[in-house]
């Protein structure tokens, strides 16, 4: 069965006709469903464990990047290391003027037309961040100051400067390379470092918006101050902070328009 | 000025690593691919392919790569398995070993400096 959860905001009156043509659509396709509806004292995690336990064949997320951040954390947590089940695929249908960046990336339209995406069924597997015991897909973001960051216990890190610093799964805000490949399928998350002085580097003369990069398996973000992460521009997560890539991959159905 | 040779890295998105200007970096730093320094390193540097030490840069470590263009302050020994390039701002306090070296007037090192065999 698929499960569709909705976000708390669509029960707003603005987005009721949205809804509506949402829910013609998958009764044309034949992907009807049971529908959640998120309260205010509703636990998400537990609502999307028991659902799985059910057996449902996908859980769909209707709203932006708030709730699919809290689904990917709901349905990767409820598989532990060492479970060799196939993960249950999540689906989206973004819902418009809503921040749905993360849809955008893996080609799905918002309202309606997604449901054509869900019915095509395409799925992609796709890397997930560890932070600590929670998740990310996109990104997790500290300004650089009083931060500092150990790599997989072999060296430290400081930065003397104002900037940010980001481990990066699915490119959303921080700004990359042009020419960098960062993408959420290639096996490992990026950690790079923007700072005001990155236009200067390599004194070639030449200005590039290029920040430090480095490679790594795990590292330890601490700062003096106690300032939070920031993941998927959705979530704080207290410092220290350990961040490594998830064991367990995520199944994600996506458009042939993907960027990923 | 780097010269456009095919070692470069030209693009530093190609490279593995970067280090900022603005980056300290404290404790052994092993790598496989192309590394660029522009900022501080204390500690060992290590990799299997090219390093590039901006002019900025200044390493207080041994440095070991399979290739390296240099234009940076280094205090160690540096150790390169085929082409080393210094640039007429390098400053080198430590011995080198190459194969392959060129070094650009104005280049300073204090130190010993070996040439290996070539490895066909």
């Amino acid at each position: 069965m698929h499960v569709y959860i909705y976000d708390s905001f669509v029960v707003e009156k603005k987005f009721d006709s949205q809804i509506a043509k949402i829910e013609t659509r998958l009764t044309d396709l034949g992907l009807n469903g049971k529908i959640i509806r998120l309260g205010l004292l509703q636990s998400l995690k537990e609502s999307v464990h028991n659902e799985i336990k059910k057996g449902a064949k996908t859980i769909i997320v209707v709203g932006g990047n708030a709730i699919l951040h809290k689904i990917v954390n709901a349905v990767i947590s409820f598989y532990t290391e060492n479970d060799y089940a196939q993960i249950v695929p999540i689906g989206i249908i973004p819902i418009e003027n809503k921040n749905s960046s993360f849809a955008q990336k893996l080609g799905i339209p918002v309202g309606a037309d997604a449901c054509n995406i869900l019915s095509a069924r395409r799925i992609e597997e796709l890397d997930v961040g560890k932070i600590n015991n929670k998740f990310f897909l996109g990104e997790a973001i500290i300004q650089t100051e009083d931060t500092s960051v150990n790599v997989d216990g072999s060296y430290t890190i400081e930065i003397n400067e104002a900037g940010e610093i980001a481990v990066v799964n699915m490119l959303d805000q921080f700004k990359l390379p042009d020419n960098f490949p960062s993408n959420a399928q290639d096996g490992h998350l990026d950690f790079c470092i923007n700072t005001s002085s990155s236009n200067k580097l390599l004194s070639l003369g030449k200005k590039t918006n290029t920040p430090s990069i480095f490679n790594f398996q795990e590292l330890t973000i601490s700062n003096k101050k106690g300032s939070q992460i920031t993941i998927d521009n959705v979530e704080q997560v207290d410092t220290p902070a350990t961040i490594n890539l998830a064991s367990k991959k995520l199944r994600i159905i996506v458009g042939k328009e993907r960027g990923l | 000025m780097f010269n456009k040779e095919e070692k470069t890295v030209s693009r530093p998105g190609t490279a593995e690593t970067i280090i900022g200007p603005s980056i300290k970096v404290k404790g052994d730093f092993h790598g496989d691919g192309d590394i660029i320094i522009e900022g501080e390193v204390e500690g060992e540097v290590t990799t299997k392919s090219h390093l590039e030490v901006g002019s900025k840069a200044s390493i207080l470590a041994n440095i070991s790569a399979k290739s390296a263009k240099i234009a940076g302050k280094i205090k160690g020994d540096v150790k390169v398995k085929g082409y080393l390039e210094l640039l007429n701002s390098a400053n080198i306090s430590g011995n080198i070993e190459a194969t392959e070296i060129s070094i650009e007037k104005g280049a300073r090192i204090d130190g010993n400096l070996k040439m290996s065999q070539t490895h066909h």
